[in-house]
């Protein structure tokens, strides 16, 4: 592994930590306001919070594309790839410093200073210039983890340039067009780096079941089909409540339904997939791949429930819509990625003593994930009830019994950071343990396969230099 | 998560706004703003009070379980 990429792993993991570290201070903040607010109020934690989750999420995604993007397209790195991976950090870095001295900005979920997106803007643009040129390498028929890839980073640059449209005065002029295509584009980039993380793991499932038809049935393309429609028109369950165009909820509304056929297909192969996790349960990597199918699960199901118009009516803008949220940042794209740094960092090649601590990590993650997701949807539950059916006047009154139900969340959200931190801290450690190369191309040791007796088959006539 | 501010100005009224942003409240910091940040503040609130209700009313809602709201 290169250098700028080790560091590349290492940054997406820091912004890992921060965003467990500022979650769980913003939820303290937010049960404890008169305390918070004399040192550092919620209102300032949560951007910092969530713009750390997002730059984990998309840098995390980010990252397995540019290391399997060597082995799919045999493309040796280029300047365009350090020149991202540079700009990006130093872009991100420079949010963090405006945010230490309390310069926010921006819009709503995605706070920093504006004249920032153009940095951004432009790594992001390396990054497709580096991965269109290894791109035109594909082979004819491209798996479609490589077209989950394409189309998750053709989509953030799409959805980014939504989220920006406010500069133009004429979007500003009307309060409901610029909410409208704040939360369009919002949702929609969701879609958008969960193309990028799912490509990665169907790449690392396909490695770890030296199977690549998995990735090139056609039952797998008509799923990704129905994602991408999803991704570009389901976003209305977030512009519900907005009064725009019926047509265009009734057409989201359709577009969300399908989602069903992937549900009750993961039912279906449920027996499959449970016999596939106790198989390879004793690569970590899969362990992790294994549960997040669990947490894809449980969020279209909260997700399908939240696209029918008369359900969201209550569950908007309540603490469902974060369970939503965090259901997919943690149970999914984390869980994933989680998973795709375990691989691509051969944590299954690490010491007995730090892999069993990756798995009590594990175990805590299992643990307190579940409550803090459950504590969120009683919370919604709870507040959806008390606000749309009691319509309780005085906001204090109407949130008291939610507020016992965010103390269990938070209590959980402790415990998250416990597990997830244990995790990530051996992972750090998994990276110092990379051999270097020159910056070139180069993964000392390629795990290409299991037995299934549970040894790692070392391949080092893989090595790719 | 805090209250819906929507419809805040024509349900609660300026002066309410002006007091609570002014001096904040046990929840809500104080931000020490400026007489013309909170009047530019209170103007920004009573233009999205102006855009439409929070709720969606029970007549609003489809059998099919979709929303009936029309563009204003």
């Amino acid at each position: 592994m290169n250098r700028a990429l080790k560091i590349f792993f290492g940054f997406a993991l820091t912004m890992l930590v921060l965003t467990l570290f500022f979650g769980m201070l913003s939820s303290f903040a937010f049960l404890n306001p008169e305390f918070y607010n004399r040192y550092i109020p919620f209102y300032q934690l949560r951007p910092m919070h969530v713009s750390a989750a997002l730059f984990w999420i998309i840098t995390g995604g980010v990252t397995g594309i540019l290391f399997f993007k060597h082995s799919v397209f045999h493309y040796q790195p280029g300047t365009a790839e350090k020149g991202f991976i540079y700009l990006w950090m130093t872009t991100i870095v420079t949010v963090f410093v405006f945010y230490a001295f309390r310069k926010f900005g921006g819009r709503e979920y995605w706070e920093f200073p504006p004249f920032l997106g153009i940095p951004l803007l432009a790594a992001w643009l390396l990054l497709m210039y580096d991965y269109f040129k290894a791109w035109r390498q594909r082979e004819a028929k491209a798996p479609l983890y490589v077209w989950q890839w394409t189309t998750g980073i053709v989509f953030f640059l799409i959805t980014f340039l939504e989220q920006n449209l406010y500069h133009i005065p004429w979007f500003r002029l009307s309060f409901l067009r610029e909410v409208t295509v704040q939360w369009k584009s919002n949702g929609a980039m969701v879609g958008a780096w969960n193309q990028m993380i799912y490509g990665t793991s169907l790449y690392i499932m396909t490695r770890i079941l030296g199977d690549d038809s998995i990735a090139k049935s056609k039952q797998a393309f008509v799923f990704y089909f129905i994602g991408l429609s999803n991704l570009m028109l389901n976003w209305g369950h977030h512009i519900y409540n907005l009064p725009g165009a019926s047509f265009i909820r009734h057409i989201s509304y359709a577009v969300s339904m399908t989602e069903w056929i992937l549900f009750i297909a993961i039912i279906r192969d449920f027996r499959n997939k449970l016999s596939e996790a106790r198989k390879y349960r004793h690569l970590i990597s899969h362990r992790f791949l294994a549960y997040a199918e669990q947490w894809v699960y449980l969020n279209l199901l909260l997700a399908l429930m939240m696209s029918i118009p008369a359900i969201n009516r209550y569950t908007h803008g309540t603490h469902i819509t974060v369970a939503h949220a965090m259901g997919a940042t943690i149970g999914i794209n984390t869980m994933i990625l989680l998973g795709s740094f375990s691989y691509i960092l051969n944590a299954d090649l690490l010491e007995q003593r730090n892999k069993e601590w990756i798995l009590k990590g594990f175990a805590i993650t299992r643990i307190s994930l579940p409550v803090f997701w459950l504590a969120l949807i009683i919370a919604g539950l709870l507040k959806g009830y008390r606000d749309v059916v009691l319509q309780i006047p005085d906001f204090q009154v109407m949130m008291a019994p939610v507020m016992v139900m965010l103390k269990v969340f938070s209590f959980a959200g402790v415990f998250l950071l416990l597990g997830i931190g244990i995790i990530a801290f051996q992972l750090f450690r998994a990276i110092g343990k990379q051999k270097e190369s020159n910056g070139r191309l180069h993964q000392a040791v390629v795990v290409t396969s299991f037995s299934v007796e549970g040894k790692v088959v070392i391949s080092p006539e893989k090595e790719v230099v | 998560m805090g209250p819906d501010l929507t419809n805040t100005a024509s349900q609660k009224g300026v002066a309410y706004m002006r007091g609570f942003i002014q001096y904040g409240t046990g929840k809500m910091p104080n931000f020490h703003l400026k007489e013309e940040e909170t009047a530019s503040l209170i103007a920004f609130l009573s233009w999205v009070d102006q855009s439409g209700s929070a709720r969606v009313p029970d007549s609003a809602v489809h059998w099919t379980g979709t929303y009936i709201i029309s563009k204003r």
